[in-house]
């Protein structure tokens, strides 16, 4: 792969106007394997391979992609990157970009992995995911629809960049999820458990799906037959658990730092966002109890990179600190455009005939250390009054610069003198970003990360981003619940 | 010059997978190859940002041995056939039976006639139209960003199994979004418009791009509205939104698991008389046309809202068999689902639409609408790039954003189609699920807004 590497950069690299490429050869492996009320369900394999060029002509850029891998197709697809430079120059930036600059990087990495399962006897995996299906709906009548599913997509980049760059990575991604809907007397109810992480078989054991399978049956069961509405109108205190408090970050604070969305090229689709250029330093996004990091070195999550798509070394960049809004998500043309050293290493690509774009990998709340916050989320609810807890995505909505939103949760719990009182089903909270960032009263020490591999971005051709979130169980006050 | 591969290509590279997987001991097979290329050409801030070329060809293989199946997709490498199906004929053999796997269909189906409408374009012809949107959004010096994106596609796919069923079709889109942003003082109002067709013509790009700066320009200077029910007017963007929705809620999958709000009320009368939606998968004009599925399934126009009654579900043939009914069509994939819908329009313009409204908005897009609890139908989600105030039958001046959340029933309770009608790709799924529709204007008896937006 290097010799055809050399050979797409070569074939364009004495063009007038040349200044870099980036020729990134990528193979997919995924299995599916679905069960769905004890039977299996479109279970899937797949393989993708092919390789992109990407190049910086005359202050523009090019891309071109093929699944053939033969010499020609390799430099023909070099040269077509080039045509679609110089269809980009023809409607061209006014002002003159010089890429963030980086250093260049000889490296293999791989995640780790005790279990490949791709060695492993398919019918071991299979068996323990249809086990898990068949048990969420057994000895019951009520639940009527549930699925299990565990699926691994191992990722393999070789980057070559013309200024010297060879890295090749292997990221395995791992999932597992259950989910079941009972059906009671007044409709439907769901409910479902998740894990996405990187490495090996061994996380599906961990993640225990037969564990899941008792819990997602019995609170569907609760849901569809016990738990009361969530009061109509409430506004009080809310505590979300570390899933939750994840999608919030993704869509509150991960989405509107997007320095793409900011400066407006996202504008036609995913939107823009209103924390502008001018705020960075000095915006109060939060109060003091928030601390929002970038973290991509974490091993294990899904989120997790050692280089991104245009071969920058991930770190660790403060997003929002002690409540001020510090840092923005960067590749290495719009860290440039905003003056900064360095890309924050959040340029991804979904796969070989996809151009690296800004995406999450992982952001999250810091928890508190030492005797601050809260020890659990069972020392949480012995301190709040009145309020509701709610766990797990059931629905989302935020607008395009991610001010106004409004989010749903499986289940939810009431809390009355420090004390969990009933079930609630249909919990809703609608808020306005840097209020209910604003109203956070209370953190636990203990914390959790998911991982996400299903974040939309990138119209026309969207890519699906694979981002981890989490952090403490995390208290707001006077939060509006109970819309719908 | 386009470079994708014939249909005698394509169908050497099927025959090869379904002798291969026969060879390895499937009874049955299925497989679709696709050959593709895509421009897609982005821009904001009146430039191009991100321009791409991707030629591939992708395949999807199932094969079933006894009642045991096994599926299989990705890139197609002709030297890595044998592999491939093994990696398929695997995951049957080691699968226990699916008894509701509906098998291949056994007999070469009549296919209606769909003509085949292939264009050419090149990545610098495609660039000038961008330049031709910019320079049309244009019409005063309070335009300060243009984005957007413009998308071609041109492909071929053949399908065929061992029972010698074949289908094929080839085609050309284009489509694509104009935003544009105006700004005077501090104050920012930004519009959008998607477009699609089948050629550039379809597009009207100029007057697209003039229409949406103008929306724009009027945008700035917004006033605020109370929460609560408003008459409405739903622009085209906003009226073919909420057509996913009615997508899901009219899928077959969506029945099997207790996630319709129409289950059981099939022959119901749900909404107003005057509304009625064809998925009209007929129409070459149509972006998303089709004369067969995924399934190798013929696809006929099908009315599924007929004067506000549910007539009919988007069914597969999967799930058709599940529930003991006959396939219509519809498979994308493993889901079922009306992609094409055309709203059967009234007879007034979309002038006298607003003309007939007291008191109420307008509203050109909404954004990020999902299902709250899908069951009882209930939405939510936002306006986006241009709310209006309709006083007396005027549009009297523009409004910060709002949030809704409404039941579908109550939403479509009463309907009025104007005669205005347009092809609109979805602003989330088009691109993704080809889900377009051929829609009017629409006026709302009540929509109801839930909370207020900050800009
Ligand atoms: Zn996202």
């Amino acid at each position: 792969m290097e010799d055809y590497a050399d050979l797409a950069i070569k074939s364009i690299s004495d063009n007038q106007g040349f200044q870099l490429a980036q020729v990134r050869f990528v193979n997919i492996r995924q299995e599916n394997i679905n069960y769905r009320m004890g039977l299996p369900f479109q279970s899937n394999r797949s393989f993708s391979q092919g390789v992109a060029v990407r190049v910086r002509a005359n202050n523009a850029w090019g891309f071109a992609a093929t699944n053939l891998l033969d010499k020609e197709s390799i430099i023909s697809t070099a040269k077509n990157a080039w045509k679609i430079a110089l269809a980009s120059a023809n409607v061209p930036r006014g002002q003159q970009v010089t890429l963030a600059e980086e250093p260049t990087y000889k490296d293999e990495y791989s995640v780790r992995i005790d279990k490949d399962p791709f060695k492993m006897d398919f019918e071991e995996k299979a068996s323990i995911v249809q086990d898990a299906n068949k048990l969420s709906f057994s000895e019951t009548d009520l639940v009527r629809d549930s699925m299990a599913s565990y699926n691994a997509r191992d990722l393999n980049i070789h980057f070559f960049s013309s200024d010297g760059s060879d890295i090749k990575q292997r990221i395995l991604m791992i999932g597992a999820d259950i989910s079941a809907i009972a059906v009671g007397t007044e409709g439907p109810q769901r409910r479902a458990m998740d894990m996405n992480m990187t490495g090996g078989w061994e996380l599906v054991e961990q993640f225990d799906l037969m564990k899941q399978a008792e819990l997602v049956k019995r609170e569907s069961i609760e849901l569809a037959t016990k738990a009361e509405k969530c009061p109509k109108d409430y506004k009080g205190t809310l505590i979300l658990d570390p899933w939750q408090l994840g999608l919030q970050i993704h869509e509150s604070t991960g989405h509107p730092t997007e320095l793409d969305r900011v400066l407006g090229y996202e504008a036609d689709f995913a939107g823009t966002s209103w924390m502008t250029t001018d705020k960075l330093g000095n915006l109060q996004y939060g109060n003091e109890l928030v601390n929002i990091t970038q973290d991509a070195t974490i091993p294990g999550i899904l989120g997790h990179i050692k280089y991104d798509d245009e071969g920058v070394l991930a770190r660790r960049v403060p997003i929002v600190k002690e409540g001020i809004f510090v840092g923005y998500q960067t590749d290495r043309e719009h860290a440039s455009l905003i003056g900064q050293e360095r890309s924050t290493g959040n340029s991804r690509a979904d796969n070989y005939n996809d151009v690296p774009i800004i995406r999450m990998n992982s952001m999250n709340l810091d928890a508190p250390t030492g005797d601050e916050g809260f020890k659990d989320i069972d020392e949480l609810i012995a301190d709040t009054k009145d309020g509701i807890y709610g766990i797990r995505y059931k629905s989302h909505s935020i607008d395009d610069k991610r001010l106004n939103f409004q989010f749903s949760t499986q289940i939810g719990y009431k809390i009355e003198k420090g004390e969990i009182v009933k079930t609630l089903k249909n919990i809703s909270y609608q808020g306005i970003t840097p209020e209910f960032w604003g109203s956070v009263s209370g953190l636990t020490r203990e914390f959790e990360l998911h991982g996400h591999p299903n974040c939309g971005k990138g119209a026309p051709n969207m890519q699906t981003g694979y981002v981890t979130h989490g952090g403490p169980w995390t208290r707001f006050e006077n939060v509006h619940m109970g819309i719908a | 010059m386009v470079d994708i591969k014939t249909f005698d290509e394509l169908a050497e590279i099927a025959k090869e997978l379904l002798s291969e997987s026969k060879a390895q001991g499937a009874d049955a097979a299925q497989v679709a190859v696709y050959s593709n290329e895509n421009i897609a050409t982005r821009y904001g801030e009146k430039h191009i940002t991100q321009n791409t070329l991707r030629n591939t060809t992708e395949f999807q293989l199932q094969l079933q041995i006894g009642n045991k199946v096994g599926n299989y997709g990705g890139t197609m490498h002709e030297d890595r056939i044998k592999e491939m199906v093994n990696d398929a004929i695997t995951l049957a053999r080691f699968s226990p039976d699916d008894p509701e796997f509906p098998g291949f269909i056994q007999k070469q189906p009549d296919y209606p006639d769909l003509p085949s409408r292939m264009v050419e374009y090149t990545p610098m012809e495609i660039s000038d139209q961008v330049k031709l949107a910019i320079e049309n959004a244009e019409i005063n010096s309070d335009i300060v960003s243009v984005a957007g994106n413009l998308n071609y596609n041109t492909g071929r796919f053949v399908l065929m199994n061992s029972y010698d069923v074949m289908a094929r079709r080839e085609g050309s889109t284009v489509s694509g979004i104009i935003n544009v942003a105006a700004s005077k003082g501090t104050g920012e109002s930004r519009s959008s418009s998607s477009v699609a067709g089948v050629k550039f013509e379809d597009l009207q790009i100029e007057k697209t791009a003039q229409t949406v700066a103008d929306r724009a320009y009027r945008g700035l200077n917004q006033g605020e509205i109370d929460v609560g029910g408003y008459e409405t007017i739903f622009g085209h963007e906003a009226t073919m939104e909420l057509m996913f929705h009615m997508g899901l809620a009219t899928s077959s999958s969506m029945l099997i698991n207790y996630q319709s709000p129409f289950k059981d009320k099939l022959g119901e009368k749900l909404f107003d008389k005057r509304f009625t939606i064809t998925d009209a998968v007929s129409d070459p004009d149509h972006y998303a046309s089709q004369n067969f599925d995924r399934d190798g399934e013929p696809s006929y126009d099908i009315t599924y809202i007929e004067e506000g009654v549910v007539k009919e579900f988007a069914y597969n043939r999967r799930n058709a068999k599940k529930l003991g009914v006959e396939t219509n069509g519809r498979a994308v994939g493993g889901f079922a689902m009306f992609r094409s819908p055309s709203i059967r329009p009234g007879n007034k313009s979309e002038e006298e639409l607003i003309a007939s409204v007291d008191d109420g908005v307008y509203i050109t897009s909404l954004w990020y609408c999902n299902f709250v609890h899908m069951p009882d139908s209930t939405i939510t989600g936002l306006t986006r790039d241009g709310l209006f105030r309709i006083k007396n039958g005027e549009i009297v001046g523009s409004l910060k954003n709002m949030r809704f959340t409404d039941s579908m029933y109550s939403m479509y309770k009463e309907v009025e189609p104007a005669n205005d009608v347009i092809q609109k790709l979805h602003g989330t799924y088009g691109s993704i699920f080809g889900l377009a529709g051929k829609i009017p204007t629409l006026r709302l008896g009540n929509f109801n807004f839930s909370s207020k937006g900050k800009h």
